[in-house]
Formats: structure tokens, sequence, C-alpha cells
């Protein structure tokens, strides 16, 4: 009797610490369990980006849009983040001269925008440009996109080159070969920036360099024929020639001749340093559980002179960058 | 004195005094039916004319008879000793291993909250992707790291609070008690660029480390 009344006192002390602890473990156990099948599931579409056949261009028809259309374990989405305006990196004339300009705020303007970011750096989220820019703007607005040395603002470029590096004395003389080559009007492909600006490409790969900033094929409509409406282009009827372009996107996968062909210029053309057919940010959200996982997946451009990446040996690959779980 | 040994001496007790029993009952010219202390009393006093046995029923009794004689009491007594000691002996080992396996839960349970929030809190440092390092401050038993879900105004700090674990977020803080942190440094990758955190706390007198990594990725190659 004695024994049971111990066992008794025992038992009816430890139990709260053991359903306690068992209660702790499962829901640990339990959100471990679904976040590895979220990530699994975003590994599963980045293989799927890499088994892409063209990877030249990317559209509505590849694997990785089809796996997220088949997938039925995790409900997933796929957004191009990239083929939007990045406010960090936009050059004031482009903002100034397009319709891009009813982006902003009545009392701001892109000088203020220009000041603000030379100033304060880089930002890392659109919503630090909530006083420069209307609260519509923010879907066309993004902080993923890579620094092309053609189209970003050279201010910025120096900034970026300063972030990374630390040198400031560097990144004048960085920013003294930018000043030179928009004085002589230099447009430079993988290749050409290599050779012109040497060092400073290596130090700074992969953040600058010649990747154009929108990909034709998912790129908002009202950015896109605000792009072929800059003077600077002189582009004629931009609005059927835009209207064109998406009409033939919903067919297909759109190339760089596609573009050539339908806006009528070269392949050298200024404008196809904005205008590309890759994306350079995806940002791909899963679902499982009552758990949300967002990924933001990078393509690392291809290494100027067919140079591989150390980490994957591959010229070119796609990296989960970031990641978040909601709640 | 383990729990076999005190069984082996109960039953080495019990055996005695059984066969001492079992000798007063054997000898002739005694009464039946009475143990060691019964025959040297019964010697020491023998019976008074017409005097009867049932008066003196604390130390004998008669066949049949109601009442406990002193044998039967020293008996009880021997076995509720041993028995007591065998309990006592139970309890003793029972209460030690039970405190020990509460304190076990109760370390593995703190030690899965605690690795869960850390990791977390980790996590939700996402630095920008153009940036080689994420700015970070160490001292002893303190850090610091910026970037915490994005914003290069918020941080992320951990660090010792009166003997415990504080974790401090944008406009909180959380303290893990019964968590003792033990050193906090930065986690480095194969390139040597900072990933994440390695973070060292004592719970109950052990010490465990949680190795909890950025929920961002560095996108550069080579030495920062």
């Amino acid at each position: 009797m004695l024994i049971l009344i111990f066992v008794a006192v025992v038992l009816s002390a430890g139990v709260p610490y053991i359903s306690q602890g068992l209660q702790q473990y499962e829901k640990s156990a339990r959100t471990y369990r679904t976040k590895k099948i979220l990530e699994s599931a975003v590994n599963e579409t980045v293989a799927a980006f890499e088994a892409d056949h063209t990877p030249d261009a990317d559209g509505i028809d590849d694997p990785a849009q089809q796996y997220i259309e088949s997938t039925t374990v995790v409900e997933l989405e796929l957004h191009d983040i990239s083929s939007k305006i990045n406010p960090n990196y936009i050059r004031k004339k482009m903002l100034e001269q397009t319709r891009l300009k009813g982006l902003l705020r009545p009392e701001s303007s892109a000088i203020i925008l220009q000041q603000y970011r030379y100033d304060n750096g880089p930002a890392s989220d659109v919503s630090r440009y909530k006083y420069i820019f209307t609260d519509d703007a923010k879907k066309y607005l993004t902080v993923f996109s890579w620094a092309n040395i053609n189209t970003t603002d050279e201010y910025m470029l120096r900034s970026l080159y300063l972030s990374i590096t630390g040198s400031r004395f560097d990144a004048d003389a960085f920013h003294d070969k930018i000043s030179i080559a928009l004085q002589e009007g230099l447009v430079f492909d993988k290749d050409s920036m290599g050779s012109f600006y040497g060092r400073y490409l290596q130090e700074t790969w992969p953040i600058i360099n010649a990747e154009p900033w929108f990909n034709v094929n998912f790129v908002d409509p009202f950015l896109l024929e605000a792009l072929l409406k800059y003077p600077e282009y002189a582009i004629a009827s931009p609005e059927e020639r835009a209207a064109r372009l998406i009409e033939l996107r919903e067919q297909r996968e759109l190339t760089r001749y596609d573009i050539a062909l339908v806006l009528g210029i070269d392949l050298n053309h200024p404008l196809m340093q904005y205008l590309g057919t890759k994306t350079s940010f995806w940002e791909i959200v899963a679902r499982s559980g009552g758990l949300t996982y967002t990924a933001i997946i990078a393509r690392l451009p291809e290494k100027p002179f067919n140079g591989s990446y150390r980490k994957s040996g591959k010229t070119y690959y796609y990296a989960v960058i970031e990641g978040r779980y909601e709640p | 004195m383990g729990m076999m040994q005190v069984m082996r001496l109960s039953t080495q007790s019990l055996q005695y005094l059984l066969q001492q029993c079992w000798s007063g009952l054997s000898r002739p010219g005694l009464p039946p039916y009475r143990g060691i202390l019964q025959k040297r009393l019964y010697r020491q006093r023998p019976p008074l004319l017409n005097e009867t046995r049932q008066s003196c029923g604390s130390w004998s009794k008669e066949a049949g008879s109601n009442g406990s004689t002193t044998v039967e009491m020293v008996f009880v007594l021997a076995i509720i000793a041993l028995v007591g000691t065998s309990v006592f002996s139970f309890s003793s080992t029972g209460t030690h291993a039970l405190s020990r396996s509460l304190r076990n839960m109760h370390t593995a349970t703190t030690l899965t909250r605690c690795d869960d929030i850390l990791r977390n809190a980790v996590y939700k440092v996402r630095v920008p992707f153009w940036l080689h390092e994420c700015p970070m401050e160490f001292k002893d038993c303190y850090a610091k790291v910026y970037y915490y879900e994005g914003g290069i105004d918020s941080s992320l700090e951990i660090a010792k609070h009166n003997e415990n674990l504080g974790i401090t977020t944008p406009g909180r803080t959380l303290i893990l008690h019964g968590v003792e942190l033990v050193a906090v440094e930065k986690l480095c990758d194969f390139s040597g660029y900072s990933v994440g955190l390695k973070v060292a706390y004592r719970i109950d007198g052990s010490v465990f480390t949680t190795i909890a990594r950025f929920g961002s990725q560095p996108v550069f190659e080579g030495q920062p």
C-alpha cells in the first residue's frame, strides 16, 4: 500500500513535467517535419530551374513552372521578383523622362531619390522608399536585381563597391572608370566589361554584372511600355510593340531575337541592357501544415569568359539566398 | 547499503528467529508453542499454584486464547522493520532515480525550447545579398547582429541576463530562465563568410551548443 501511495505521489508530481516535455517535443518534431517538406519542395523547384533546356530564356513553359503546377503535396507559388524597378539602382533620367515619374510622390522627385540613396546606401527593403514612391508603386518596385553596369546609377555603383570592399579610395577609382565609360558611351557585355573593369569586376562579382533587369516574358505591361517610351531609345509606336510582345509571350517563350525583331532594334541596342529573357531572382512561396516558407532564389549569372563557379562548378547556377517562415 | 544486502541480512535474521522458536518448541519439559524468550521467562518465574496462564497474556498465552505473545510482537516488529528498511531503501533509490529523470526531462524540455527559440531568432537575420559580411558586434557573452528581419536599424542581441540567457529583438526581450549563456560566436562557411551564430549555454550543469544559421546566404565566392 505504501509503495502504491508512493508511486501515485511520484507520478502525479512527474506527469506535468513529462506531459509538457512531450508536448514540446511533439510540436518541435511536427514543425521540423513540415519545414523539411517545404524546403524539399523549394529544392525540387530549384532543380527544375536547372533542368531547363532553354537556359537563355525563362518563360511560362519552363520545367519549374510545370513543377509548380503539378505538385500536390505542397501549395507552391512562383514569382519573378526581379523584373521590376529597383529604386536602389535606377538612373535619374529614366525616372524623369518616362511614365515611371508617376510612381513618385508629388512632393518627391528623381533628384530626391538620388540624394536619399547616396546618403543612406542601397536599401534592403522597398519600404525604405515609402516617402519617395507612392503606395501604389510598391508592386513595381524590388530590391532584388543585379546591378547592371550599363544601366545602374553611377553613384550607386560606387556605393555598392564601397559596401562590398570597404575601400573608399578604390571606390573612387572605380567611379572614375564608370565616368569614362559613360562619357564615351560604352556599352559592355559580360566579357567586355571584364576587360574594361578588371579587378573591380572580380571584387564585386556577381553583384555588378551585365544582366538585363527585366525578363520580357514576365515584366509588367506598364513597365514594358514605359521602357519602350524612353525618348533616348526612339522606338517607333512603343504601345503597339509592347502589346505585340505581350501577345507573343502568352503563346511561347520569347528570346532575345524575338525582342530585337519586334522592336526593330539591334541585339547590341542599349535597350537590350534593360530588357532580356532571363529572370535573375525568383520568389517561391510554399505552404503546408499551416506554415509558409518564402524563399528567394538567385540565378547567378554566367561568368565572363565562360568561367565557372567554385561552389557549383557550373558557369551559372541557382541558389537559395534567403528564406523565411511564417508564422 | 544496497538493497540486496538488506534483503540478505533480513532473511538471515528471520531464519535465526525461526530456528530459535523451533528449538523452544521441541525441548521436553517446556510448555508447548513457546519461543526463546518464553523459555527464559518461564525458568525465571515458575507458575504459581492455581495461577492460570491466562493472567500473563503479555508474555504468553494458552493455545487457542486471544492476544499476542512477545515473540509474535517481536516477529511483527522484525517484519515491519524488514519491510520498512526495504521500502525506505526502495523509496530512496526510487526518489533518486525519479528526481534524476525529472531533472533530465526538465533539461530536455528547456533545451528543446531554447534551441527552437535561438534557431528561429537567428534565422530571422537576413543580410542583403550585396553585402560581404553581416555587421556584428561581439563582447564577452554578448552578440549583436544587425539586419534582423532584413532591416539595418533592427538587430538581434544575445546576452547574459542575470545568469540567464536574454534574447533581444526590436521591442521585445525574452529571458530564458535556467539557461546560462556560456559563449556566443559567429559561424562561418568554408569560404569564411559568416552564415550564422554558434551559441553555447548551460542547462542544469550541462553545456549545450546550438548552431543557428541566418535566413540569408552569401552569393560571393572567395575570401571576404
